[in-house]
């Protein structure tokens, strides 16, 4: 609805959400974010808005006058806990979409996640850190060079003030750092900032783990640029490897048979295995670096055996995110480039998960679907 | 105005005691002094001021060496971070990950230990940058050969890693045997040599696993080891030996090791089956020395299970190497053993040449210890064929060895079986005497002693009622008297083949004849002396019977000292 701002309330600004300039029009579903033009608007619904819509009304809405100290209390623990799951869903989107190439987008989710960070944090806190990462890859993404340097200025200065910063958090600014130098061209520093994500990231989680696979990825991606292609060559296939293990052992925990009780009588029940799981933005990440490294693998048209397991790693990961159209149609090339070794242990795997494909319905009971 | 002076007063102070300790710092560090700054006067004095500052600063700033951002970056963060980062910049991810692995393995197993174990006071691999360095510069040197495809480089740089940790100490084994592994791991990614290489991996890793004490692993990989230098007698060392006979001699200490450990907890087949095992890989080894322990060793093993054939088939081999390395105390030993077998299996004759073979050698060989139990042995074996008179030659050469030996064991033993020896010399005599006892009373008496072994009976004037009652006897009864001595003998040498020496009480207690037996011959010497002064038809004189004591150890100094 159109809004005049000299109809405000005294002393009362509405800005637009994107811009901060004086808002002329407003969301109709929640009633509290506010819009200069409807470009803006767009662009913030298909960022961010959609998801968070029904829960800005609660976080926005006007403080009802409560009798108790208790109630008080109450309302203000609601709120706390309500921001904090704003702040982890707004950056988990930020992430999924940056994985996703949607750079633009990716921006209002960003801008979302600083603000209620620095609500519930304060101006220089360490857990502003995450969401000027995201922003500062937005920017890269984006090709706006400068503010990527400033946001992720702000980051490193950040983490500099917090001495007992976590390796996680450390690992992630060096990423990005790195990815901004090498978005500059400057392919030294972003190795060494690359290779500072990397020791980070194997303190945190260790050498072998899909979080350290990231900046592997990005390492290859510099040599492969600097032309060092046995380098790149490995470091991929490093990647390929680290994501092969995973997705498989996803999938063995998946597939496994019950085993049969001998004999009658009560028999404890099997304690169930815990299934690592994806949550969305390692999804998107999954995909993206799979699929970059089998394009690549295709343009260089490289041994059978490793486009094999290149196209099952792929086949795998569909499988696991119930995507079954999708590794049908990788299944195909590896079951190809397997046949070139057909006793290696790999191209038995891959014709069990062929097997396993073609018969949907086993396949939906394999994988774990509930009927 | 005031306070600018005398803030203008305490910065002069201030930098005049700064140029103070800069001048100090520059005089250790021999360069050129620093210019003192000129009082200045109040009216130019910003100026002045600022400009002094301004020119100290950039000549201070010249002095300090040149640093580039990774020096720097390299003091702020630890060694191992700097370690990690100078691999992963290189693109050298798998040596990254090694090296951090590794690190972080030892931390785990100290924290797994507990807090009380000794692993944490030894120094980490993390907080040991020589060693840190070495693995660096290998490994990063064996990652460039390996995106290069040139494993055999890898390897090398892996077995060179391998022995630089052997040399570093104790504590480092661990790393010394990952990268034995590591090596090993190599060379099955190696196609194009001629497989040398994967041998000595095994090899290698087999003899971390022996130090280790991980005896069947190390035989694993020893086997393999053995199976792939069969075929190849060009492999050689620097010694001149091949693979093959390193193999067959390592893979034969080892068989030896484990059965050792069978033996210790009792399973006996599995100790002579393993010793078999490492007969085999002796032998086609080779080397003398071994074969002939291995022989040696399993030729025991058999004999102990009754297995005398077997026995004397190995025992046969172990004196042929011993011939062969000229070693003549342990061909001794090897003809002894023989010996013991044969006799076991019933062969005597055998047995007796081979213990004078023994003999023989022992004397060659002048090994006085073997020499003297070949002459016991010998002495033993003459003892049961009935031989008493060789038997009393072998043992008195094996007593006085053992005395020039001075080994009390050898000593009281060997005069044990001269004792008997000669106590069987004298059986004859004995049984001699006891048959001609005409007197039939006498005989009678004497058995009717050694049913109870009673003093009272031995008083002398029975003895003489005995001898006047025999002359009234019949040759009937004489032929009775035979009948009976036959059985006294049989009895006499069951008696004497009891231990019988007077310097060992305590034994011979546990038997309980001591005081008779010596008694007996007593008795024997006595109608010895008796014979001589009697006929059967004349009265006998009995001379009185000196005391009992001073006769019994008169008469024994006296039989021991015919036997001297």
């Amino acid at each position: 609805m159109a809004l005049n701002p000299l109809a405000n309330p005294k002393g009362v600004k509405r800005l637009c959400e994107l811009c901060q300039k004086p808002a002329f029009i407003e969301c109709l579903d929640c009633r509290v974010t506010y819009y200069c033009t409807k470009e803006h608007q767009g662009i913030d619904y298909r960022g961010i808005h959609k998801k968070i819509c029904s829960l800005l009304i609660h976080l926005r809405a006007p403080a009802p006058f409560l009798n108790s100290g208790e109630d008080r209390q109450n309302r203000k623990d609601e709120m706390l806990l309500r921001q904090k799951q704003m702040i982890d869903l707004t950056r988990t989107t930020g992430q999924k979409l940056l994985f996703e190439g949607k750079h633009e987008q990716a921006v209002p989710a960003a801008m979302q996640a600083l603000k209620f960070a620095i609500d519930v944090y304060g101006l220089s806190s360490i857990e502003l850190v995450p969401s000027y990462l995201i922003l500062g890859e937005a920017s890269i993404g984006l090709g706006h060079l400068s503010h990527a340097e400033e946001y992720l200025s702000q980051a490193q200065w950040t983490v500099l003030k917090t001495p007992e910063c976590s390796h996680d958090i450390q690992s992630r600014l060096h990423r990005n750092v790195g990815l901004l130098y090498a978005a500059k061209g400057d392919y030294p520093e972003s190795l060494n900032q690359l290779g500072n994500d990397i020791y980070h990231s194997s303190e945190a989680f260790g050498t072998d783990d899909i979080r350290t696979s990231g900046g592997y990825f990005h390492m290859a991606n510099v040599f492969f640029r600097l032309n060092k292609m046995k380098t790149a060559d490995s470091l991929y296939k490093k990647v390929t490897t680290i994501w092969f293990t995973f997705l498989e052992r996803i999938i063995n925990v998946r597939t496994r048979t019950p085993v049969v009780p001998k004999g009658v009588g009560p028999v404890a029940e099997e304690p169930p295995m815990k299934e690592e799981v994806l949550d969305e933005a390692q999804e998107a990440e999954a995909i993206q670096v799979l699929n970059a490294i089998y394009d690549m693998r295709e343009q260089q048209r490289a041994t059978a055996q490793v486009m094999a397991k290149i196209a099952y790693a792929v086949t795998m990961l569909y499988t696991v995110l119930h995507d079954f159209s999708r590794a049908n149609s990788f299944i195909y090339t590896a079951v190809k480039a397997s046949k070139a070794n057909p006793e290696d242990e790999l191209s038995k795997k891959i014709a069990e998960l062929a097997r396993m494909l073609q018969t949907p319905y086993t396949s939906g009971i394999a994988m774990g679907m509930k009927i | 105005m005031l306070n600018t002076k005398i803030s203008v007063g305490a910065k002069i102070v201030l930098a005049s005691a700064n140029s103070a300790t800069l001048l100090a710092r520059d005089r250790a560090r021999k360069r050129d002094v620093l210019p003192p700054i000129p009082i200045p006067v109040p009216s130019k004095l910003k100026e002045v001021r600022d400009r002094a500052s301004h020119m100290r600063r950039t000549w201070l700033r010249q002095q300090w060496p040149k640093l580039d951002k990774i020096t720097t970056s390299k003091m702020h963060t630890t060694f191992k971070n700097y370690l990690c980062l100078d691999a992963l910049q290189s693109g050298y991810h798998k040596s990254f990950t090694q090296i951090f692995n590794l690190i972080n393995y030892q931390q785990m197993l100290r924290l797994r230990a507990g807090p009380e174990s000794s692993m944490w006071n030894k120094i980490t691999l993390d907080n040991e940058p020589g060693k840190l360095m070495v693995m660096e510069s290998y490994l990063t040197q064996g990652e460039e050969a390996m995106l290069h495809g040139k494993y055999i480089e890898v390897y090398s740089c892996y077995f060179e890693l391998a022995k630089y940790f052997q040399l570093t100490g104790e504590g480092d084994k661990w790393l010394s045997d990952y990268f034995f592994d590591m090596a090993l791991d190599t060379t099955k990614h190696m196609t194009h040599d001629d497989g040398r290489l994967a041998a000595e991996a095994n090899c290698n890793v087999g003899l971390a696993l022996k130090e280790s004490m991980q005896y069947f692993e190390a035989a694993k990989y020893f086997e393999k080891f053995h199976a792939l230098s069969k075929g190849k007698p060009q492999w050689t060392m620097d010694d001149g030996k091949t693979l093959h006979t390193e193999a067959c001699n390592q893979l034969s200490l080892v068989y030896t090791i484990i059965a050792n450990k069978f033996e210790a907890s009792g399973e006996r087949e599995n100790y002579r089956y393993y010793l078999q095992l490492a007969y085999d890989s002796a032998n086609e080894g080779g080397d003398i020395r071994l074969k002939g322990l291995a022989s040696y060793v399993l030729a025991i093993a058999f004999e102990r299970n009754r297995d005398y054939e077997e026995a004397i088939k190995y025992l046969s081999v172990y004196r042929d190497t011993c011939k062969l390395t000229g070693d003549l105390s342990s061909l001794s030993v090897a003809y002894q053993c023989m010996a013991t077998s044969f006799h076991s299996l019933g062969k005597v004759q055998e047995s007796v040449n081979h213990l004078h073979l023994a003999v023989t050698v022992a004397e060659e060989g002048k090994d006085e210890r073997e020499l003297s139990k070949a002459c016991s042995s010998l002495g033993a074996m003459y003892n049961n064929l009935g031989d008493y008179t060789k038997a009393v030659d072998y043992f008195t050469k094996a007593y006085n060895l053992s005395r020039a030996l001075n080994h009390e064991a050898t000593i009281i033993l060997a005069r044990v079986f001269y004792g008997l020896t000669t106590g069987h010399v004298m059986l004859e005599a004995y049984r001699h005497h006891i048959a001609s006892v005409g007197n039939r009373a006498a005989a009678q008496r004497l058995f009717d002693w050694k049913d109870c072994r009673d003093e009272a009976l031995l008083s002398p004037d029975k003895v003489v009622s005995c001898y006047e009652a025999e002359v009234v006897s019949s040759s009937a009864a004489r032929s009775q008297v035979q009948a009976i001595t036959s059985r006294l003998s049989m009895d006499d040498e069951v008696t004497t083949t009891e231990t019988e020496s007077d310097d060992e009480p305590s034994t011979l207690n546990a038997f309980g004849h001591a005081a008779p037996i010596s008694r007996a011959r007593i008795q024997m010497a006595y109608k010895k002396r008796q014979e001589k002064a009697v006929t059967i038809s004349e009265k006998v004189e009995i001379t009185e019977l000196p005391p009992s004591s001073a006769s019994e150890s008169e008469y024994s100094t006296e039989v021991e000292g015919d036997g001297n």
